[in-house]
Order: structure tokens, then C-alpha cells, then sequence
């Protein structure tokens, strides 16, 4: 655990060796796919970071709330954990890709995929 | 706030962040357009707030400092729960208004304390590197580009950032020298903590390393920017520092002189 505003910085110092396959999001918007190469470094952050929030919110968030329980008393889960239902982020992520492109947007369809190197 | 459009958070493993996460603003925030306006607005305008009050109306400028600190700490703590980058690249914006709560006396001695905290952040990266094995692990720049850029190299590929990745991926003894170079550019930064003298080679690495971690990682880290001001260029100017101690100085060297 780390306390603001010391942090861990230790991105990247576990030892990581090339794997088979890596879980990736497809992103695709009225029916074209959206590649990294197209945006900068931070706009593409900004594209992928929410739907790798939505895929882990519910385990981490319960994971951190065990750890904040031990540790500070938390006695409240609703504190740590996203109040929202699929078609809520579904909603919310088409209203967000349209300002972040600066278009309307009709349909948005997100892939699970895997890339093998 | 406006762009971030709160909605979806994942809760950080920080001791604070539970605390802060006690008052309820990041759930009032998510979905609230009104709240995110208010944020940018008392974001953005605090510092130009502190300037009116110090320099123009000259009164209330510790007041307004302290609320920039606590608009800062509020802001960011909220912000990078959301999806944005990690709340690791936003520690300038945390600190630095810490440094508008000083006079004189103190100032230097503020610049100096987050001239520390950034040396700690390198020293500290290439620590852990160590600690955790990276550095003895001759695959580990393959292994962390595949991982970092699994997306660009899967869906872009003849674009020419995607091929230097690649090449450098399958030239594994040459990421690996890439990875060993960036462990000892950190570890350098632990000549700080004894001397200022080789500052400006300091400034130099850190702006290789926030250049190189844009085009290798697309990482931009350049939120730490301010930091530089904490290497030579403030620290070794006393007129810069503190200009009434510095005016002070002059005075009594003056009356000195007098006298004898």
C-alpha cells in the first residue's frame, strides 16, 4: 500500500517474459475500426483506458474495499465500487467517443480480442 | 474533468485515496456535467487567483495558497480515479502549490524538499528495478513492449512507430541494453542527493527520458515537467529564490562596507 503523494514506481520492474497471446479491445464505430495509429498517445489512452476500467471495476474495487476495510475500518462498499449496469457504461461510453471524436456516433461495437505475437 | 466525463472509477491501493474516497465527491462527481465545470473552474483559476492576490492586491495570497493546495489535492485525487493516467505522473500538481504557502525563509527550503522528492522518484524507479529483477531478465524490453503496445502492434501494423517497436522486440539484446540504460539513467539521478553540481546533466537526462519514454511507450510523463524548475535553474539563483533575503544580503554587505 502507498500513501499520497508517495508512490510505488515500480512500472515495469517485475520481470515480464514475451507471451503466447495478449487479451486486447477492438473498438469499432459505425462500423470502422479505431487504430491506435490514428490518434496520439494520450487520446488512445483515453479510447481503451474505460473499457479496461469496465472489464476489472468489479473485482478490484472489491479487492481494494477488503484492503481499506482491514486497514482504515471502511465499513461502506458503496464508497468503493461503481453504482452501474452495462447499459449504463454501454450509454455512457457511446455519449464520451463521440465528444472525444467530435462526431455523432450511431452504434459502437466493442471486441474481445487476442493478439499472438 | 470536462473531457474525462466521470463516470466508470477503480479505487487506487493508497491509504489517502480511501480516506478521501470517504467524503463522497468522486460519486457525486461521476455523471454530474455541473461539477465537473465547477472543478475545471476552481482548477484552473486558482492560480491566477494567488497572482491578483499577490501581486496586485498584495493581501490574502496565504489564504488563496492554502486553497490552491486543497483545490490541487481535491482535483487530482478525484481526476486520475477516473480513467485517465496514473496519479504517479500527477504529483507536481499535488505538490507545488506547497511551495506559494512559504516567505523567504522557508521558500528555499520548499524548492530543495521537492528537489528530493524528484530525485527519490528516479532513484526509486531504478531501484525497484533491481529489487524486482527486471534489470537480470534479458528478455524484459520484449516482454514489456508486447505488453505495452499489444493493440498498436496488432492493428497498425507498417505504420513506423509499430515497425521500430517490432525491430526492437526482435532484437532482444538490444532492449535489453535499452532496459539497462534506462535503470542506470534513473540511478543516476541519486547523484542529486550530494551535489547540485551536475544538475544541468540531470535536466538533460530527464527530458531524454520523458522524450524517449513518448516514442518507445507512449508514455507522455510530461506532467512532470515543473520538477525541472527544482534542478539548477532556481536552486542555484538567489535572486530568484528569495529576493527579499537576497535584497536583505545586499543591504547588510552594504552597511558592512560602510562601516569598515
Amino acid at each position: 500500500m502507498v500513501f499520497s503523494p508517495f508512490y510505488h514506481y515500480g512500472m515495469y520492474s517485475e520481470v515480464m517474459k514475451p507471451q503466447q497471446s495478449y487479451p486486447i479491445f477492438g473498438v469499432t464505430v459505425d462500423g470502422e475500426e479505431l487504430k491506435p495509429k490514428d490518434f496520439t498517445p494520450q487520446q488512445w489512452d483515453k479510447i481503451i483506458q474505460p473499457l479496461v476500467y469496465y472489464s476489472k471495476h468489479k473485482s478490484w474495487n472489491a479487492q481494494m474495499f477488503e484492503h481499506a476495510r482491514k486497514i482504515t475500518g471502511a465499513n461502506s462498499y458503496k464508497l468503493y465500487s461503481n453504482q452501474l449496469t452495462k447499459n449504463d457504461f454501454s450509454f455512457w461510453y457511446q455519449l464520451y467517443l463521440s465528444e472525444l471524436l467530435d462526431k455523432q456516433i450511431m452504434q459502437v461495437s466493442i471486441q474481445n480480442k487476442t493478439y499472438q505475437p | 474533468m470536462f473531457q474525462v466525463m466521470p463516470n466508470i472509477f477503480l479505487t487506487r491501493f493508497d491509504g489517502f485515496t480511501w480516506l478521501f474516497m470517504r467524503t463522497e465527491i468522486h460519486q457525486w462527481l461521476a455523471n454530474n456535467p455541473e461539477g465537473w465545470g465547477m472543478f475545471d473552474a476552481f482548477f484552473y483559476a486558482m492560480p491566477l487567483i494567488y497572482f491578483l492576490s499577490h501581486n496586485i492586491f498584495k493581501t490574502g495570497s496565504t489564504i488563496v495558497a492554502v486553497l490552491m493546495l486543497l483545490v490541487n489535492w481535491i482535483y487530482v485525487q478525484s481526476y486520475t480515479l477516473f480513467p485517465t493516467t496514473s496519479i504517479e505522473a500527477h504529483t507536481a500538481w499535488l505538490l507545488f502549490p506547497i511551495v506559494f504557502l512559504s516567505n523567504p525563509k522557508t521558500f528555499r527550503l520548499l524548492i530543495e524538499g521537492l528537489r528530493y522528492f524528484f530525485l527519490f522518484f528516479f532513484v526509486s524507479a531504478g531501484i525497484w528495478k533491481i529489487v524486482n529483477g527486471g534489470i537480470f531478465n534479458t528478455d524484459q524490453m520484449s516482454g514489456v513492449l508486447l505488453y505495452q503496445h499489444a493493440d498498436l502492434l496488432s492493428s497498425s501494423p507498417g505504420y513506423w512507430q509499430t515497425e521500430m517497436i517490432q525491430w526492437i522486440i526482435h532484437h532482444k539484446t538490444f532492449g535489453f541494453i535499452l532496459y539497462v540504460v534506462a535503470t542506470l539513467l534513473e540511478l543516476t539521478f541519486i547523484i542529486g542527493f550530494f551535489t547540485k553540481k551536475y544538475d544541468t546533466i540531470l535536466i538533460v537526462l530527464f527530458i531524454v527520458f520523458l522524450l524517449a519514454d513518448h516514442l518507445v511507450m507512449r508514455i507522455p510523463y510530461y506532467e512532470l515537467l515543473p520538477y525541472l524548475i527544482t534542478l539548477r535553474i532556481l536552486s542555484h539563483r538567489s535572486d530568484v529564490i528569495a529576493p527579499e533575503e537576497n535584497m536583505r544580503n545586499q543591504f547588510n554587505s552594504q552597511r558592512s562596507f560602510i562601516k569598515a
